[in-house]
């Protein structure tokens, strides 16, 4: 099993961090910039300590992320991270020029010489304000970019793109992409359409922001779709990323986890928004289990998060039981361990801690 | 061909040596574009249009009478060493420019084969149609007719962008 270390860069300073999208007017440069360098920090501790893959995102306007670019903080880690692979989970293709996407994945993979992972993702639904995208078409944009994005990594002479969502009369990429025929793609996979798509495509799927019984349904469906699709997923076709703290006891972890949710509390991002998230739902936007998808989102409480498996929180040997846990229910190959709450020291040490006691017993996984 | 284009030979911008069966794009294309039909090639005809294994008598028209075609779009052509063996031969001396027109779904005339089309003629290009197999005039026929129209009327020059995009005055 392999660990990767994620972070959002979340804003660590004044801000009226109420609703989405949050107003700035209460805002500190130097807050921001500290935040974005300790993230930067933490992910070069997590290749030096010998994680396997360091994972960025993208999240647009509010402190919850300063990473609305991905691409850019990745531009960043090839220059710190020197040995882990740099995973984008990822872009947000249904929002954004597919073009563009498929050359900045193309850049960073010949910059760390093929360590890029390519997450393409269809965004959380308040995503679709940002560049004012209809979220009915989320999915139909989604599948088409996907394949002009491979497309445009595998082709070699110019060629256009006549589709229903994107034109264009000529694309040639250079740089060209470094792995061959190009870097593993995941998507995310906890509604059924997805599992289903990943299947057809042999794309791998993460999970996140849900809990290890649901995601155990998706993953099975995921899997009895390849088996009908011809193949066999691999482990490391499925990412579980959750949130984690590790501290030396177990009454230590909750006292840091429960301090931080009281000094800076972090509201979730899709449901920041009630009205917008509805307007969202209303467009289709979720697919066909709408009221699993939209309830997955809702925040839980801390001892329900941990017996779910959406929250990683205790001793160096509570959280192994809880990856064994997920390792075996969802045959997971990659855990993405999120830091959801900055706690500076206490989150270096917590990030020390999984690479001392944990990352050597699961790789034998 | 259409019975809507019967009185638009005079009227017609372009006329176009059709090497295809009816379909969707025809009303599409509109009257600016006149559609002969295969083998009424003369002095008139200014384009042409092939689909399938038709290519090579669009490439043959136009080795016929250099400089009489400025555009020829072939939709799904075949492999190109499935080029009629007199075509094949002289595909360097195609000066006229050429789109070729993949269906990313199909399995005859794959998007695979562009490539080689691409190196063996001097103007060539390509373009995938999303969404779309071996019939791409009435699978996608709007998407299908937008850029064989552009090329026709344009040729190279359908690589740039002309459209008014802006949303409001």
């Amino acid at each position: 099993m392999k660990a990767a270390l994620f972070s959002a860069a979340r804003y660590d300073g004044p801000a009226e961090d109420v609703g989405w999208p949050v107003a700035s007017t209460v805002y500190s440069a130097e807050a921001a910039r500290v935040s974005l360098q300790m993230a930067l920090d933490q992910f070069q501790m997590a290749d030096e300590l010998g994680f396997d893959w360091v994972s960025v995102a993208e999240h647009h306007y509010a402190p919850f992320s300063l990473t609305p670019n991905p691409m850019v903080m990745a531009g960043a880690l090839t220059q710190i991270v020197k040995r882990a692979k740099i995973a984008l989970l990822g872009a947000s293709i249904p929002i954004n020029n597919p073009i563009r996407v498929a050359e900045e994945f193309a850049m960073l993979d010949t910059i760390t010489n093929g360590r890029i992972v390519a997450g393409m993702l269809r965004g959380t639904p308040n995503e679709y304000v940002t560049y004012n995208v209809n979220p009915a078409e989320s999915r139909a944009r989604f599948e088409e970019a996907l394949k002009l994005i491979r497309m445009a990594w595998t082709q070699t002479e110019p060629f256009g793109w006549q589709g229903r969502y994107y034109e264009y009369r000529s694309i040639s990429l250079w740089p060209r992409i470094v792995q061959t025929p190009h870097p593993k793609i995941y998507m995310s996979g906890s509604s059924p359409e997805s599992g289903e798509f990943a299947a057809r495509n042999r794309i791998g799927l993460g999970f996140a922001v849900t809990s290890v019984p649901l995601a155990r349904v998706a993953a099975d469906h995921y899997r009895a779709q390849c088996k009908r699709f011809g193949h066999a997923p691999d482990p490391e076709d499925i990412i579980y990323r959750v949130g984690v703290h590790v501290a030396e006891t177990d009454d230590q972890a909750i006292e840091d986890f429960t301090g931080a949710m009281k000094a800076k509390p972090r509201g979730s991002l899709t449901m920041a928004n009630r009205a917008l998230e509805s307007a969202v739902a209303a467009t289709g936007y979720y697919g066909r289990d709408a009221d699993s998808q939209r309830n997955r989102l809702m925040p839980g409480g801390l001892r329900e998060r941990i017996d779910e498996g959406r929250l990683l929180l205790g001793s160096p040997a509570s959280v192994l039981k809880q990856i064994e846990s997920i390792r075996r229910d969802l045959g997971a190959g990659v855990i993405d361990l999120t830091v959801t709450h900055q706690m500076g020291e206490k989150t270096n040490r917590s990030i020390e801690l999984i690479a001392e006691k944990i990352l050597p017993t699961i790789r034998g996984w | 061909m259409k019975d809507n284009q019967e009185a638009g030979a005079d009227e017609a911008e372009f006329s176009v040596l059709w090497f295809a069966p009816r379909s969707k794009i025809v009303d599409a294309l509109g009257t600016r574009f006149y559609l002969r039909e295969e083998g009424s090639i003369g002095p008139a005809a200014n384009r042409a249009l092939a689909v399938g294994a038709r290519a090579s008598a669009a490439l043959r028209a136009t080795l016929a009478h250099p400089g009489a075609l400025g555009a020829i779009v072939l939709i799904s052509p075949p492999a190109i060493d499935r080029l009629d063996a007199d075509v094949a031969a002289r595909l360097r001396d195609i000066e006229t420019p050429v789109l070729a027109l993949f269906g990313m779904d199909d399995k005859t005339s794959p998007p695979e084969f562009g490539a080689a089309w691409r190196r063996a003629l001097p103007k060539c290009f390509q373009t995938f149609v999303f969404d779309a197999g071996a019939d791409m005039a009435n699978e996608r026929p709007e998407a299908v007719a937008a850029i064989v129209a552009d090329f026709l009327a344009r040729g190279e020059g359908f690589l740039v962008k002309t459209a008014d995009e802006r949303l409001y005055p």
